[in-house]
């Protein structure tokens, strides 16, 4: 049995895969359930061409669902943080541009259940929070790897 | 390097079901709208069209003044009950509607076009990309 702190931090870990995961998952089902409008609020941020806003609002919601369960469950824990991180990393890209152009958009990020109007500071804060949850678990999870002490949850 | 193999493998599987979207969904099955949603149409659509149009212009009273489509209704979302009656006194049996706000970003035109649907207008659509996409196909 590990110690107290080790046990602690293993459980801490854990949560936070479940928490950010659980997140993606519902994120990405929310998005599922109305592409149009997932279309229409990614190409409001005026990055990407509407053709391009359609395939990634085909595929977006299901990438997120799949990686969301990938870091809960551990099957491709490693690439659960590459996409997530990764596409943590383009979210908050994007908000901090449409902050910056001054678009008073929907950020989209739950689907239709976002607000009309996103708060950037609030957006970007959160995804932040996220991604460093990611990137602990990444830390985590490599921590575990070069320890090879047999304890497979972190 | 094994994260780049699992990343991938993860988007492969996601591949599936968006496959799936892409051919089933109703919104992007409906290729022909490019994704967009079911009331959306867009200029060149209602250039396609070839039957009479009326225009509702969902702008605000200072937008509208600043100039429109040649022969729309103004129909302020503040005064949807009393700006009605015109919207349906130049509404002419066979015509399509299309409503429109400034521009991509704005939901007014989809919002009123829905409560026309509910006052027992038919065909109504909201303009993709509003009066911004108007002015647009007007340059050169």
């Amino acid at each position: 049995m590990a110690g107290g702190p080790a046990t602690v931090k293993r459980w801490a870990v854990r949560g936070v895969r479940v928490i950010v995961g659980a997140l993606f998952i519902y994120a990405g089902w929310l998005k599922s359930r109305d592409p149009g409008a997932l279309i229409r609020d990614l190409w409001n941020y005026r990055l990407i061409p509407e053709d391009a806003a359609y395939w990634i609002a085909a595929a977006l919601p299901y990438l997120e669902i799949v990686a969301g369960i990938a870091l809960i469950t551990g099957l491709q824990r490693r690439g659960a943080h590459l996409v997530l991180g990764g596409m943590l990393a383009v979210f908050i890209g994007a908000l901090a541009s449409a902050w910056f152009r001054g678009l008073d958009i929907n950020c989209g990020c739950f689907g239709s259940a976002s607000a009309e109007h996103a708060n950037y500071p609030l957006l970007i804060g959160r995804n932040l929070l996220l991604l460093a949850g990611v990137a602990w678990s990444a830390i985590a999870a490599r921590a575990a790897t070069r320890d090879s002490s047999g304890i497979s949850g972190a | 390097m094994k994260a780049l193999r699992e990343a991938a493998i993860l988007v492969l599987v996601a591949c599936f079901p968006a496959a799936l979207a892409v051919f089933f969904h109703p919104q992007l099955a409906a290729r022909d709208r490019a994704g967009l949603e079911a009331d959306a149409v867009r200029l060149e659509g209602v250039r396609a069209w070839g039957s009479e149009v009326l225009w509702v212009d969902a702008r605000s009273d200072a937008e509208f003044a600043r100039g429109s489509v040649p022969e729309a209704v103004h129909l302020a979302p503040e005064r949807f009950a009393t700006d009605l009656g015109a919207v349906l006194a130049a509404w002419r049996p066979g015509a399509r509607v299309v409503v429109f706000c400034s521009s991509i970003s704005c939901a007014t035109s989809k919002d009123i076009a829905r409560q026309l649907r509910e006052a027992g207008l038919e065909d109504v659509y909201h303009l993709h990309g509003g009066w911004e996409a108007w002015q647009e196909a007007l340059q050169p």
